[in-house]
């Protein structure tokens, strides 16, 4: 704790860590790319903010989160909805909110809806950035402050940048813009086929298409393992090769397993495709149990709507 | 030898370019020439490279260069490269042969009280566990791709007369600095990790250090021995004897 720190974690589930777009150029050396799991709400946390768009935030999983304000500060929240409460008022979600020294934030609602919120603050929180990047991988002893830890009840939060005075109004994102977590439907994902599509019979390519997979317990930032109809690969393995996030693999026990930001860099197992990288943040939102269909796309929407979500952020686009 | 590579756009913003399906050192210095000429053609449209065995990952900026520009792009470039400079006939340029330079000497104390699996693996072959280590010593390695954790280095190959399959039963924690086979691969734990390698020996040596630069020891392409010390030469290395608690843990997982 220091006299800079603006909050105070009062209460954590061994599951709220900081994040960012990501850890560029270091996959070389074995390091993870990493990056939020709903990049969605993580690019809202801090465009509300008028933040930098990679400015880091702390990604809250299963809610269990508080904070304590020690000093003013302006924060945001968006991603799940975990009925978040300041003091004892409910709070609507994807909004920025002005804090007042002793002011309490709760993420700990019995209900949710989706799995991953994200808290920024003005400026982006002041954490370590090994490798250029404040995001925390366990596995690799990186991010966080205790090499790799998450955040933990006591850890103190400042930002990278002086807090204004206070201000009484809030903003929030458009309504028809805030997105819905939904627990229990299907979830829907759009994915591109890759050239190892042809290592699995067009028997087992119906298969994969034609069933809702279930969504296992043994699932995290990694990767996501889906329960279904098993699938037999031609090839049992492949020669170990570089992994695009949303790679679809399918290992020998036949199950797929979606792989996500904090993915291991190379990998072995024929690969179904890729899931759209817009489309990733439905997995990253999804609850254990839930079920997923996949659907073929291809690369002309997944290009199109990557630069439509670029150029939506972008501030200098801005009108 | 024939250089033809094929691109495919695995996403909108990823490149793999295959180049062959047979693991090889020649064409381990064919992807590092193929990385200098990715490097050359994207330039500041370049997100990140991760070359592995037989293929390289091309990571772009789709805002800066369209999936199917770039694919055209290094497929030109890359033809180009081995028509001009080497007329069908691999050989790596100067540049090449200055990434691939870095030869490096780790050493590493062979010992039963450190290699956990080196007895085991000397019955199985039906010869003494300083044969392991001598066979494991007299070759010169190189790295073939960097990955499973940060740091860590996949070398070939070793002697066939050591080759072992990986441990059914991974062991839920590998002490830092393990060197350890797998089939006709070797390698080394950067840091205590589960890990379904045999161990035949621990270096002293530091394989990853976010602080120091470059953070990892090893890198791919390089050229590694193994050179075999004593125990007061690995303690006075840094070395550290102590076995893990929980040596023998085993995971079912």
């Amino acid at each position: 704790m220091s006299m800079n720190d603006l909050l105070e974690i009062t209460k954590a589930n061994f599951s709220a860590l900081f994040i960012d777009r990501g850890r560029v150029q270091q996959q070389s050396l074995g390091l993870t790319q990493s990056g939020p799991m709903d990049e969605y709400a993580f690019l809202w946390a801090n465009k509300l903010l008028g933040n930098d768009l990679n400015a880091a935030c702390i990604e809250i999983t299963f809610g269990k989160f508080s904070v304590k304000a020690l000093q003013r500060c302006q924060v945001a929240i968006t991603g799940a909805n975990f009925n978040a409460r300041l003091n004892h008022h409910n709070l609507a979600n994807w909004e920025t909110l002005y804090l007042k020294k002793g002011d309490e934030l709760h993420f700990d609602g019995p209900q949710m809806a989706g799995t991953r919120a994200y808290l920024s603050i003005k400026g982006g929180f002041d954490c370590p950035k090994p490798f250029q990047s404040a995001c925390t991988v366990k596995r690799e002893n990186l991010g966080g402050f205790n090499a790799g830890e998450v955040l933990q009840v006591g850890d103190g939060l400042s930002s990278l940048v002086q807090q204004t005075q206070a201000q009484t109004i809030n903003i929030s994102v458009y309504p028809e813009l805030i997105r819905t977590y939904n627990n229990r439907g299907v979830i829907h994902c759009r994915f591109m086929p890759t050239s190892q599509w042809a290592l699995f019979s067009s028997q087992d390519q119906q298969r994969f298409l034609n069933q809702a997979y279930r969504i296992s317990s043994q699932s995290d930032r990694m990767g996501v393992r889906l329960e279904g109809e098993k699938l037999k690969p031609y090839n049992d393995g492949i020669i170990s090769e570089g992994i695009a996030l949303g790679a679809i693999q399918v290992p020998p026990d036949g199950q797929p397993i979606v792989l996500m930001r904090d993915r291991q860099t190379i990998g072995g197992y024929p690969k179904l495709g890729t899931v759209l990288s817009t489309d990733i943040e439905k997995i990253g939102q999804a609850m254990p149990g839930q079920t997923i269909q996949f659907h073929v796309s291809d690369i002309k929407a997944a290009y199109e709507e990557r630069i439509q979500r670029e150029r939506f952020f972008d501030p200098n686009n801005e009108d | 030898m024939k250089v033809s590579a094929y691109c495919e756009l695995i996403s909108e913003k990823n490149l793999l370019v295959r180049f062959g399906d047979q693991i090889s050192e020649d064409l381990l210095d064919v992807i590092q020439e193929a990385s200098l000429c990715a490097a050359k053609v994207f330039g500041h449209q370049l997100k990140d490279l991760v070359a592995s065995y037989t293929t390289l990952l091309i990571e772009f900026d789709p805002l800066l260069i369209s999936p199917w520009q770039a694919q055209i792009a290094f497929q030109k470039a890359w033809d180009q490269h081995c028509l001009i400079i080497y007329s069908h006939v691999f050989k790596p340029s100067q540049n090449a042969k200055d990434i691939v330079g870095s030869s490096i000497e780790i050493p590493v104390y062979y010992h039963p009280s450190v290699a956990w699996d080196i007895q085991t693996i000397a019955q199985q072959k039906g010869i003494t566990w300083q044969q392991v280590a001598d066979y494991h010593s007299q070759k010169e390695y190189r790295v073939y791709a960097v990955g499973f954790a940060p740091g860590f280095a996949f070398m070939g190959q070793i002697d066939s007369r050591l080759e072992t399959p990986r441990q059914s039963n991974p062991r839920t924690k590998v002490p830092a600095g393990s060197v350890a086979i797998s089939d006709l691969q070797t390698a080394v734990y950067p840091n205590q990790s589960p890990g379904g390698w045999n161990i035949i020996g621990r270096s002293p040596s530091t394989f990853f250090n976010p602080e120091s630069s470059p953070a990892a020891l090893l890198k791919t392409a390089d050229r590694v021995r193994f050179k075999s010390i004593d125990k007061a030469q690995f303690i006075h290395l840094g070395g550290c004897l102590n076995d893990l608690s929980t040596a023998d843990d085993k995971d079912d997982g």
